[in-house]
């Protein structure tokens, strides 16, 4: 831990890799997932977000989840601990009928 | 139908179910796609008593193979190809319990207002859309409900469990919209449907909805005997059903959540005026039973505030539009008639302006007070909270309404039998 920072490694959610980043204890979830959607990992963003996609965090020593507005420090995070990305994921896949109207159909599952 | 007897439950008694209560439990089941089909199944199986459906897709061909329910061609003519009526008249006779209730609505889950949770014990989320999902949390929470919530996408699985509030800190206690605070942001199906199309993603598979919607159906068990539930935390639980990799996260409550965290605990005072009277009928008797001139809360958190008129979000359009409908239904496809959404252009009113609000009352707009509940989203049953010209509260506090009143009708306005015939 440096100047009150502690070393954090987030694990992306559909691959091995691992990011590793100092961050304030004070830093909320949603905070981190923005600094992760700015982060560059070999000059490829570390993570995209489409429209429609949805990450949770989860403290992996604990077991609980990260909130947006909850601090690091209040989610009980400590330098080197592993933070996982967890990527939302939907009930059923529509045919477009509940998204879209006027004709429009958008996806198949 | 086979006739349930002594014998029927005689290896889920040996289980620890009790087959007296689940048989007189109601689930809500919003969705009848593969997950919803796949839970629906299992509970009916189960022996629950009463199943609402509720889904306002249709069957497609390529449905089939994650479809337990799809109807066979010599029954689509009698059963048709909507999702809810269809797997509802499948489903119907392999129910167990002893008098079975099957109901459906092939409506969205909002349209059917409060009445659809009312009787209920458990609400199964198995829809995609993220505004459905945040209005079931909201209600079912609102209402001290058990909240289900399930998700898959190729041989991964997650299922999310709020168990009904049992007293304790209700801002402390979880809820799905504290780990999803914005939906709004990525409310476009079509937005999120055109970037999965352009991944090649195909997302559904069978296997994993089976597996998914048992797990859902055994915790609108538990929801329903709640002594065979370890404990009362709320958890998510992910697994991958092909290399059986699992994780289970205890979820915790954010401070700023934007959901409902109390339960409405106050009766509501029955009205007599109907969601097919006019919005001033409903005004004026609310007021009269206020004593004071009354304000409609029309709750933003389940995105039940009205719009009236508003720009088409094409943003090389932004032709006003008459909406005329809660916001939710504006939400899923904010644009005009001529940019493929469903609502016209205001027409040659030099005055019109965008319109929206989140109350409304006897100062109301002329054009709004004479709307009917229905247009606004009242239906039969709906709780509508209100407020007397005094209250100090406002709409937009994560608080109950100071006073909540409930349309007249049953549950025969909302679903239809999904008796097979």
């Amino acid at each position: 831990m440096n100047n009150g920072t502690m070393e954090v490694q987030f694990r992306h959610p559909r691959t091995a890799k691992f990011l590793v980043a100092d961050l304030s204890p004070q830093c909320t979830g949603r905070e981190a997932l923005q600094a992760l959607m700015a982060a560059q990992d070999g000059g490829e963003p570390f993570l995209t977000q489409s429209d429609g996609e949805a990450y949770n965090l989860i403290h992996e020593r604990t077991s609980q989840s990260i909130t947006p507005n909850m601090t690091f420090a209040q989610a009980g995070v400590e330098s080197g601990d592993i933070i996982t990305l967890d990527k939302e994921m939907r009930g059923a896949h529509s045919n477009g009928a509940n998204c879209a109207s006027g004709g429009v159909k958008l996806w198949r599952a | 139908m086979l006739e349930s007897n002594n014998n029927t439950f005689s290896r889920e008694r040996l289980a620890g179910y009790v087959p007296e209560r689940i048989n007189h439990s109601t689930v809500l089941i919003a969705g009848a796609g593969a997950l919803g089909q796949n839970t629906a199944l299992d509970l009916a199986l189960s022996g629950v008593g009463e199943l609402r459906i509720v889904d306002r897709d249709r069957f497609e061909e390529h449905n089939r193979t994650r479809s337990p329910a799809f109807p066979l061609p010599q029954e689509q003519d009698a059963y048709g190809l909507d999702k809810a009526g269809a797997v509802a008249r499948k489903l119907h006779p392999l129910m167990t319990a002893p008098n079975p209730v099957m109901r459906f609505a092939n409506k969205w889950i909002q349209e059917l207002g409060d009445g659809a949770f009312e009787g209920v014990t458990a609400v199964v989320s198995a829809v995609d859309s993220r505004i459905a999902r945040a209005y079931l949390s909201d209600k079912a929470r609102q209402h001290g409900l058990a909240f289900i919530e399930g998700g898959f996408e190729r041989e991964n699985l997650r299922l999310t469990s709020f168990p009904a509030p049992n007293g304790g800190d209700l801002a402390t206690l979880p809820c799905w919209r504290c780990l999803q605070p914005n939906v709004e942001g990525s409310l476009s199906c079509s937005s999120y449907a055109r970037n999965a199309d352009a991944a090649g993603i195909i997302p559904a598979i069978q296997n994993t909805a089976a597996v998914l919607g048992g797990l859902q159906a055994e915790a609108a068990i538990l929801a329903i005997q709640e002594e065979l539930r370890g404990e009362d935390d709320a958890k998510s639980f992910s697994l991958n059903i092909r290399t059986w990799q699992s994780q289970t996260v205890l979820l915790r409550a954010d401070s700023k959540c934007p959901g409902v965290h109390y339960v409405s605990r106050t009766e509501p005072i029955k009205l007599q005026t109907t969601a097919n009277d006019t919005v001033e009928q409903l005004l004026r008797e609310i007021s009269e039973h206020l004593g004071s001139s009354a304000r409609l809360w029309l709750p933003l958190r389940t995105y039940s505030k009205l719009f009236w008129t508003a720009p088409c979000r094409n943003r090389k359009c932004g032709r006003l539009v008459s909406i005329r409908s809660p916001e939710w239904r504006w939400l899923m496809h904010p644009r005009c008639t001529k940019c493929g959404g469903t609502f016209a252009p205001v027409s040659d009113d030099a005055n019109a302006s965008t319109y929206t609000t989140p109350e409304i009352s006897l100062l109301s707009k002329p054009e709004v007070l004479a709307a009917t509940g229905r247009e606004i989203g009242f239906a039969p049953l709906t709780l509508v909270g209100a407020a007397g010209e005094d209250a100090t509260t406002a709409h937009y506090e994560n608080t109950p309404p100071p006073a909540v009143f409930q349309l007249p009708g049953s549950l025969n306005d909302l679903f239809e039998s999904g008796e097979a015939t």
